[in-house]
């Protein structure tokens, strides 16, 4: 995660206490792992509330894999409850007989497909899905094994990913140059897209 | 539009040296492993991995580093494998930056690595590698590069390892590899049909055609290409622009948008 920030030019630092978010401009939760022993990681170090506060206080947020999934209200995985700062409940796929796909956990490359018609490809590794309350925060969604499921979110200054941009290539770059330089931030976003 | 096939490219090194490939004329160094993911990564690979197949003990800080070096460098999936012997290695590889590590003979000398690894790292990060031979009728597991008959079934061996926490099996036929005569299709999907996480083929391709078979009919999820890339027999782009035509879903090798584009979706 340092790496691909730094590969895009940004000045990435890691914050392993509350003391580390000082001084920082935009806010990374990236994750692979269990949703439990994340959250009770975050909370030991005292960056749970600092989180919430950062994205109540509206700064920019990008939340990444498991990291967005701890964006929600709560997780299915091991229930584990989130950091709530968008409305929604991270799920866990549905079993083949209920409609959901074959493989699970989603590992690969799939499309991510965005609501104005454009595509480009995301590597995904995961077992849960975002479902937030509000539909109009969805940009992009995926499909696999014909379950849909929403992959990128935008919500004031927060943006959530279940893909891994650092590992999706020039999109998944373009995506965190995107973010590093502010064009994420959220109401300033259509000012910059046209500049 | 679903889950997209893979096309892995698979660097065979020793020494810190890649052992096969020195087709690319205009690289200052064709043996360098980094400059050679960093080719194959513009061409379109879809996940890379290194393979050490020297593995030697005094050789570990040499592959950390180079580890390192590539993943600094690389923005798809990086697999390593060769010479994981203990939930150690396996958490040092992925320190220095591999998405993945791939466990062999350790795994068969000692099962329970898998779910230690899994357990603590995520199944995401395990691959088990499975070397099977034909052998009256089914397939048998071998060990030690290929030099050791285990007597483990290759089906059986691959669906224990997933319900152990394998998250994908690179399944490789010792009969084929270097054959270029095609992937073990009946092995790939005997394997591909018993457990539910991707197969990764590898062994035996000779064109697109025999990657094409391996991904529809083997029921594959990535084939590994090693030789057919290294000696340029195929070239990527052709490759996935092949599978496009014939029906497999591939990432397309689309220009990347800027990031003002991508700052432009909105729900």
């Amino acid at each position: 995660m340092l790496r691909a920030f730094a590969a895009v030019g940004a000045d990435v630092r890691l914050a392993r206490h509350p003391d580390g978010l000082r001084g920082a401009e935009r806010l990374v939760l990236p994750g692979v792992g269990a949703a439990g022993s994340a959250a009770r990681e975050l909370q030991r170090r005292g960056l749970w509330q600092p989180a919430r506060d950062w994205a109540a206080e509206g700064k920019p947020l990008l939340g990444i894999c498991l990291g967005a999934q701890l964006l929600l209200d709560r997780s299915d995985e091991d229930e584990t409850p989130g950091l709530g700062v968008i409305g929604g409940v991270c799920r866990r796929f549905p079993s083949v007989s209920d409609g959901g796909p074959r493989m699970v956990p989603h590992i690969g490359w799939n499309a991510v497909e965005m609501m104005s018609g454009v595509q480009a490809d995301g590597y995904f590794v995961h077992s849960y899905w975002l479902d937030p309350v509000d539909h109009a925060a969805v940009v992009a969604t995926t499909e696999l094994d014909g379950f849909r499921f929403p992959s990128l979110l935008r919500t004031g200054a927060i943006t959530a990913t279940q893909f891994h941009p650092e590992k999706s290539g020039g999109f998944g770059r373009a995506l965190l140059a995107a973010f590093a330089t502010g064009l994420l931030d959220g109401r300033s976003v259509v000012a910059a897209a046209k500049a | 539009m679903s889950l997209r096939k893979r096309l892995i490219a698979c660097l065979d090194m020793t020494d810190g040296r890649v052992v096969k490939g020195t087709r690319f004329a205009d690289l200052v160094d064709a043996g360098d492993p980094v400059g050679l993911c960093l080719r194959y990564a513009a061409d379109g690979a879809d996940e890379i991995v290194i393979l050490d197949i020297g593995a030697t003990v005094d050789a570990r800080p040499a592959l950390l580093a180079l580890i390192s070096r590539a993943a600094a460098v690389l923005d798809i999936p990086l697999a390593v494998g060769g010479g994981v012997r203990s939930y150690d290695d396996a958490a040092a590889f992925l320190d220095a930056g591999a998405d993945k590590v791939s466990i062999n003979s350790a795994a068969l000398a000692d099962p329970a690595l898998v779910s230690r690894i899994a357990q603590r790292l995520g199944s995401q990060s395990v691959v088990v590698a499975v070397d099977a031979a034909a052998h009256e009728g089914s397939w048998r597991v071998r060990s030690v590069a290929g030099t050791l008959e285990t007597g483990r079934d290759a089906v059986a061996w691959a669906s224990e390892a997933v319900e152990r926490g394998a998250g994908e099996i690179l399944l490789t036929s010792i009969d084929r590899d270097g054959t270029r005569s095609g992937y073990d299709l009946q092995l790939t999907r005997a394997v591909a049909d018993a457990v539910r996480v991707p197969v990764i083929a590898s062994g035996g391709a000779g064109s697109a055609a025999d990657v094409i078979a391996v991904l529809r009919e083997g029921g594959a999820s990535a084939a590994l290409l090693a030789s057919l890339l290294h000696f340029g027999m195929v070239r990527l782009p052709e490759l996935k622009a092949r599978l496009a035509e014939s029906g497999v879903e591939v990432r397309r090798p689309l220009p990347a948008p800027r990031p003002e584009e991508v700052a432009a979706w909105r729900g």
